[in-house]
């Protein structure tokens, strides 16, 4: 079946054909893949059949009712606490269509760190995973995401919440390996002073596809919203990155900036975003820039004039693009962990 | 006899966009070890001898040649004039976010020597030679060039000249810029490379703080892109005093 995703919230030129993605050929989601983890003491873990955190979600309502059809059951870890342990939920994708429904709680004044390692046991296969958070007031969740999968994996990556009162979500997605990506989130930003930030990194190779779609929906006075996107695009790779900024009427002192540099390693790779800023309200202040193309010249005869290589260059500064996101975790065993995965 | 380690004939270049020609026929004999100076008014053409001679593709060669430790070099690329032994320190570094220090100048040596290195050996040796230049040791840890002072950019640049060993260094004024207690330390420096690589220097240059400790083999002036002038270090304080008035038409 062809399942139609990551729509933005207000359409663009049709012709671009940017508006969204339509997936061909989406297998059905049958069963739950196996993820292991211990809890951290403060964080209460329950299953229901279904959600129970109502909230939009960045890929949107096709696939959420692609994940639903699944009929997996849905872990819940909820804190009211400042729990400083990683919640460590490691999925192990076999080669089948698999499903994973995770709901994060957490209660006013609590915090809670979420490290989500995503890896395949097989070379191919399809997997899904739909996250929904609720944050309580002056709470703050951390939500770090990393994807190293096989090189024909397809996954889908679906993530919606809702914050509250200066409640604030922090989002770190390092995409290293994988065939086709699909990632989407959609934070609810209608409480004063909330909060989103997001920081994402990616290296695409052959012919692997990202595709991404990113929504801060301000409705909150003074809510922020700040997105980092930085990537690297080698062969025949392609991305399209969707993030809108959505100023509502009300929003009164809200702040929004977006920010994507990406590195073209080779000339037949395709890049494309669409950056978006909606505005209903007089008072924000929304910004959006980006960096793309090759590494410049000046640059580029400074580091072989030490004796470095180009091929050498690129590889360097694709690392460091990476690397320096993964070193925004600030759990150094997590960054530990992505480092020699770049090392692999 | 000497060991000729750099020889230019008649090198003409131009800027590859403009075809604006900026060098007309540079002739120039350095040998192993030796210290050269070059000097000249501004918008002669020092810095673009200097980056020609490091293969800059934003500058093109059309005439004469290069010959470096006997080999013709005129068309090779800048990481291989590099990995013989060729070294240029910038006059304005390049701010490369998102590299160390450290790792840069790890990366470039392994490049250099094509052997891994063992990360403590490395570590002691960078930071020894960190010392010799009173730089502070978190450096190492920034990314390369990016927030330094001029001065610590200049003192980069030296940290990696001594610690990737040249045998030929071009230094594009490497004391512009910097105060009386930053000169001494590159000088330092300087002298530091003189003593435990013994290679080649060609100083570009519009001041003589820096040549105070230096042996000076040669002088030579450039003017509108040509050699008009070769002296000994003793021009250098003619030029000091006179300028360079009788060098120009």
């Amino acid at each position: 079946m062809d399942v139609k995703v990551n729509q933005i919230p207000a359409l663009t030129w049709n012709w671009l054909r940017m508006n969204e993605l339509t997936v061909k050929e989406v297998k059905a989601l049958q069963g739950e893949s196996s993820v292991s983890y211990s809890t951290p003491a403060g964080i209460v873990e329950k299953s229901n059949q279904d959600f129970t955190i109502d909230t939009k979600t960045g890929m949107g309502e096709n696939m959420e009712k692609l994940l639903k059809e699944s009929a997996v059951l849905v872990h819940s870890f909820e804190t009211s606490d400042k729990v400083q342990e990683v919640l460590k939920l490691d999925y192990k994708f076999d080669g089948n269509a698999t499903a994973n429904a995770v709901e994060l709680k957490v209660a006013d004044n609590a915090e809670m760190t979420v490290f989500m390692d995503f890896r395949s046991e097989e070379e191919a296969g399809d997997a899904a995973i739909e996250t929904r958070y609720e944050i309580g007031e002056n709470a703050h969740l951390t939500l770090i995401q990393v994807q190293y999968l096989g090189d024909k994996f397809r996954f889908y990556n679906n993530i919606g919440g809702e914050h509250a009162e200066n409640g604030k979500f922090t989002l770190i997605q390092l995409v290293l390996k994988g065939d086709q990506s699909y990632y989407g989130n959609y934070s609810g930003l209608h409480a004063k002073k909330s909060e989103l930030e997001t920081k994402i990194a990616y290296m695409l190779k052959d012919e692997n596809f990202l595709d991404m779609n990113y929504d801060a929906d301000h409705t909150g006075k003074k809510s922020l919203c700040d997105i980092q996107v930085s990537g690297v695009l080698r062969n025949q790779s392609r991305k399209l990155f969707r993030g809108t900024i959505d100023f509502h009427r009300g929003c009164a002192g809200a702040v929004g900036a977006e920010m994507e540099d990406v590195l073209l390693m080779d000339e037949s790779v395709r890049n494309q975003t669409i950056p978006i800023i909606l505005c209903d309200e007089e008072d924000v202040s929304g910004t959006h820039g980006a960096s793309i193309g090759r590494l410049d010249e000046g640059m580029m005869f400074y580091m072989q004039s030490r004796g470095i290589k180009e091929e050498a260059i690129y590889e360097m500064m694709a690392k460091a693009k990476i690397e320096a996101i993964a070193n925004q975790i600030p759990q150094e065993e997590i960054r530990e962990e992505v480092r020699q995965l770049l090392e692999k | 006899m000497s060991d000729k380690l750099l020889e230019v004939k008649g090198l003409t270049a131009c800027v590859d966009e403009e075809e604006k020609e900026i060098l007309h026929g540079v002739d120039l004999t350095i040998n192993a070890g030796e210290t050269h100076v070059i000097m000249g008014p501004n918008g002669a053409g020092k810095s673009t001898l200097g980056s020609t001679l490091m293969g800059d593709p934003r500058y093109k060669i059309t005439g004469g040649s290069i010959e470096f430790q006997g080999e013709d070099i005129t068309k090779l690329s800048t990481d291989k004039i590099a990995k013989m032994g060729m070294f240029l320190s910038f006059q304005n570094p390049i701010e490369v976010p998102g590299i160390t220090l450290a790792n840069f100048i790890k990366t470039a040596i392994e490049n250099k020597t094509g052997e891994r290195l063992r990360f403590w050996d490395f570590k002691k040796q960078l930071s020894e030679t960190m010392k010799i230049l009173n730089m502070d040791e978190s450096y190492a840890d920034r990314d390369l060039n990016v927030g330094f002072s001029g001065g610590e950019k200049k003192k980069a640049e030296i940290l990696q000249l001594l610690m990737l060993k040249p045998s030929f260094a071009i230094l594009d004024e490497t004391d512009s810029g910097l105060d009386v207690d930053a000169v001494r330390t590159v000088s330092q420096g300087i002298e530091e490379y003189k003593k435990t690589v013994g290679g080649a220097l060609m100083i570009i240059t519009h001041s003589t703080r820096i040549l105070e400790a230096l042996d000076v083999d040669a002088t030579h002036v450039l003017v509108d892109g040509k050699i008009v002038a070769n002296g000994d270090a003793s021009y250098i304080d003619e030029i000091n005093e006179n300028g360079f008035e009788k060098f120009l038409k």
